[in-house]
C-alpha cells in the first residue's frame, strides 16, 4: 500500500519538465524591468518600488519552496509530521506572496487616485482660466473699438489738414493690429476650451484606470482565495494518504 | 493650557491662516489685470480729444502727444508684464502635465506553467488509479479529483486576474495619449499668450509712431525732419526682408506653426487636431507633428499620430518631400503642398505602421 501511495505521489510530483526557470527569470525580469523604470523618476525610498521589490521576493520564495514540496513529500512516509509541515509552509508562503501583490495594487491605486485628484483640481481651475481668457477677448474688444473711434477722429481731422494722412495711415495700421489681436484673442479662447475637454479626457481616462486597478486587485483577492483552498485540499489530500497507510490503519486491515 | 484653551488658540490660528491668505487673494488681484487697466484708462483720459484737436492743435498738439504717447507706453508695458505674466502662470499650473504617467505594475503572471503541470500530473494519478477496486485507494482518487477541481478554479481565477491586469495596461495606454494632448495644448496656449505679450511690446513702438507722426502733422513738420518725441527717430523700417530661398515659393510658405481648423478640410481619416512645426535652417528642414484623429467607435486602433521630419528643400519643387519617423520607430513620408492662400498647407503623409496605427493622413492646415 506504501508502495502503491508512494507511486501515485511520483506520478502527481512537479514533473521536471515544469518550467521553474521561466518563473524564476520572469520574476527577475519583472525586477529587473520595474527598477530601472521608476528609478529615475523616483527616490530609492519610493513606496511602490520596495513594494515591487518585496512582491518579487516573496514570489521568488513561494516558487522555491512549491518546487521541492513534492519531491520532500515523496521522501517521506505519508504520516511523517513534517509532511504537513512542509505543505503549510509553502501555503504561508503563497499567502505572503498573495499580499505582497496586493500591497503593489493598492499603492498603484493610491497614486490613481492622486493622479485623478490633481486633474479634477486642474479641472476646476479651468473654469478661472476661461474666464480669463474671456476678459482677455473683451479687452481687447474694448480697445479696437477706442482704437476704432481715434481713427474716426483723426479721418475727420485730416480731411481739414493734408498733413494729418501719414498719422491717419499709422493709426489704421494699429487698428488693424487690435482687429487681428481680438481674433488671436478667440483662438486662444478656442485652444483653452479645447484643453478643457482633453482635460476631461484624461480625468476619464484616470476614472477608467482606478476602475482596472481595483478590478485587478478584486481579482487577485480571488486567487489568493483558490491558492488557499488548493493548498487545503492539498493537505487534505496528505492526510488521506496518512490515514489510509498509517498505523491506525494497518490494524483494521488485519482484522478486515 | 486647558482644552477649551487649546480650541480657541486652534480656532485663532485657521482664523489668522484665512486672513492671510484673503489678503494674498487681494493681492494676487491687485497684481492681475488691475495694473494694465489702470494705465488704459490714464492714457484713454490723458487726452480724449487729441485726434479732434488735431486740425486746429497746431504746435501746443506736440507737447499733448507726448504726454499720451508716455501714457500709450504705460499701458502696454504693463500689459506685456501682465500676459507674460498669464503664461507663465498658465504653464506652471498644468506643469504636471510634463510627467509621464507612472506605468501599470505589471504582477507576475501567476505561475500558469505549474498549474498546468500540476493538473496534468493529478490527472495522471487518477488515471493510475481509477480501476483500482481497493476502497482506500479510491479515497485517495477521491482527494486527487478534488485537488484537480481546485486546481481548475485556480486556473480560472489566475485567467481572470491576468484579463483585469490587461484592462490595466489599456486604461494607462489611453491616459498618455490624453496627456500628451493636454500638454500640446497648455505648451501652445502658453506660447499664444507670450506672443501676444510681445506684440503688446512691439504696439508701443507704433504708438509711439503714431503720436510722432500726428504730432509732426498737426505743426506741419516734414515727415523725415527731426521731431521732439518721447520715442527716438529709429530708421525707416525697412519691412520684412524675404530670406534666399532654396525652394520655388518662399520658404514661409512652408515653414512656421500649423494648426487644423474647426471644420477644416480632409481626406481619409478625420483630424481632431493636428499640430505641425516646421523650421528652416540653412535649406534644412526640420519638422514634428503631433495629430489625433476621429476613429469609428469601438475601433482598437490608435487614434494618435506623432512624428518627426527631416531633410533638404529642394529647389525643383513646389510640393516639399520629407521622410519621417514616429514616435514608435515606423517610417514614412510627409509632401507639404502650399495651399492657395498663403496661410495654408496641405500636407499629405503616408506611414508604414503597424496594424491599428495611422497609415496616412490628407489635411489641410492653417498658419498660427
Amino acid at each position: 500500500m506504501v508502495r502503491k501511495v508512494r507511486e501515485k505521489r511520483r506520478h502527481a510530483d512537479f514533473a521536471r519538465g515544469v518550467r521553474w526557470g521561466k518563473l524564476v527569470a520572469a520574476g527577475m525580469l519583472a525586477a529587473g524591468v520595474f527598477a530601472p523604470a521608476v528609478l529615475p523618476q523616483a527616490a530609492p525610498a519610493d513606496p511602490s518600488v520596495s513594494a515591487r521589490e518585496t512582491a518579487a521576493k516573496r514570489t521568488a520564495e513561494w516558487e522555491a519552496l512549491a518546487k521541492t514540496l513534492d519531491a520532500k513529500i515523496a521522501r517521506m512516509l505519508p504520516c511523517d509530521p513534517r509532511a504537513k509541515a512542509a505543505i503549510e509552509e509553502v501555503s504561508r508562503s503563497s499567502e505572503a506572496r498573495m499580499a505582497a501583490l496586493g500591497e503593489v495594487l493598492k499603492i498603484a491605486l493610491a497614486q490613481a487616485n492622486a493622479d485623478a485628484e490633481r486633474v479634477r483640481l486642474a479641472l476646476a481651475a479651468e473654469d478661472a482660466s476661461l474666464r480669463e481668457v474671456e476678459t482677455e477677448r473683451a479687452d481687447s474688444e474694448q480697445e479696437r473699438v477706442a482704437v476704432d473711434g481715434q481713427l474716426a477722429d483723426l479721418t475727420a481731422s485730416a480731411k481739414r489738414r493734408e498733413g494729418l494722412e501719414e498719422a491717419r495711415k499709422k493709426l489704421a495700421d494699429i487698428e488693424a493690429i487690435t482687429t487681428s489681436r481680438v481674433k488671436d484673442a478667440d483662438d486662444l479662447f478656442q485652444l483653452r476650451a479645447t484643453l478643457d475637454i482633453s482635460l476631461r479626457d484624461l480625468l476619464a481616462a484616470g476614472h477608467a484606470r482606478q476602475t482596472a486597478i481595483q478590478n485587478e486587485q478584486a481579482a487577485l483577492v480571488a486567487e489568493a482565495s483558490r491558492w488557499t483552498d488548493y493548498y487545503a485540499v492539498r493537505l487534505a489530500r496528505a492526510q488521506t494518504e496518512c490515514s489510509i497507510t498509517g498505523p491506525a490503519a494497518l490494524p483494521q486491515r488485519k482484522k478486515g | 493650557m486647558t482644552a477649551a484653551g487649546t480650541t480657541r488658540s486652534g480656532r485663532a490660528g485657521v482664523r489668522a491662516l484665512l486672513w492671510m491668505v484673503l489678503a494674498a487673494m487681494m493681492l494676487c488681484a491687485q497684481s492681475g489685470r488691475d495694473s494694465y487697466r489702470d494705465a488704459y484708462r490714464a492714457w484713454r483720459e490723458a487726452d480724449p480729444n487729441l485726434e479732434r484737436d488735431a486740425a486746429t492743435g497746431g504746435a501746443q498738439l506736440g507737447v499733448r502727444a507726448d504726454r499720451v504717447t508716455a501714457e500709450a507706453a504705460k499701458y502696454c508695458e504693463e500689459r506685456r508684464a501682465f500676459l507674460d505674466r498669464f503664461a507663465r502662470e498658465s504653464e506652471q499650473k498644468l506643469a504636471w502635465l510634463e510627467i509621464p504617467t507612472e506605468a501599470a505594475p505589471a504582477l507576475p503572471a501567476g505561475a500558469t506553467d505549474y498549474i498546468s503541470t500540476r493538473t496534468a500530473a493529478v490527472r495522471r494519478g487518477i488515471d493510475k488509479v481509477a480501476n483500482d477496486p481497493d476502497p482506500r485507494i479510491q479515497q485517495v482518487r477521491s482527494m486527487l479529483e478534488r485537488e484537480n477541481i481546485a486546481l481548475s478554479a485556480l486556473s480560472a481565477a489566475m485567467a481572470a486576474r491576468q484579463k483585469a491586469a490587461e484592462q490595466v495596461d489599456l486604461a494607462m495606454g489611453a491616459i498618455e495619449p490624453a496627456r500628451l494632448k493636454a500638454l500640446e495644448l497648455n505648451r501652445a496656449f502658453a506660447a499664444g499668450t507670450k506672443l501676444t505679450g510681445q506684440g503688446a511690446a512691439a504696439e508701443a513702438t507704433a504708438w509711439g509712431e503714431y503720436y510722432r507722426k500726428l504730432s509732426d502733422g498737426a505743426r506741419g513738420v516734414s515727415a523725415t525732419g527731426p521731431v521732439s518725441s518721447l520715442i527716438p527717430s529709429r530708421p525707416a523700417d525697412p519691412g520684412p526682408r524675404s530670406a534666399p530661398s532654396v525652394a520655388p515659393l518662399p520658404l514661409v510658405r512652408y515653414t512656421g506653426d500649423w494648426t487644423y481648423p474647426a471644420k477644416g478640410l480632409y481626406h481619409g481619416p478625420q483630424p481632431e487636431f493636428v499640430d505641425l512645426v516646421v523650421r528652416e535652417d540653412n535649406g534644412r528642414c526640420d519638422g514634428r507633428m503631433v495629430a489625433r484623429f476621429i476613429l469609428p467607435p469601438g475601433s482598437p486602433a490608435d487614434p494618435v499620430l506623432r512624428f518627426e521630419f527631416s531633410g533638404e528643400f529642394r529647389n525643383s519643387t513646389r510640393q516639399q518631400t520629407f521622410p519621417l519617423t514616429t514616435g514608435d520607430g515606423a517610417k514614412g513620408t510627409i509632401d507639404l503642398i502650399p495651399g492657395g492662400a498663403f496661410n495654408l498647407l496641405e500636407i499629405n503623409v503616408q506611414i508604414a505602421a503597424n496594424p491599428g496605427k495611422i497609415r496616412q493622413a490628407n489635411v489641410v492646415l492653417i498658419k498660427k
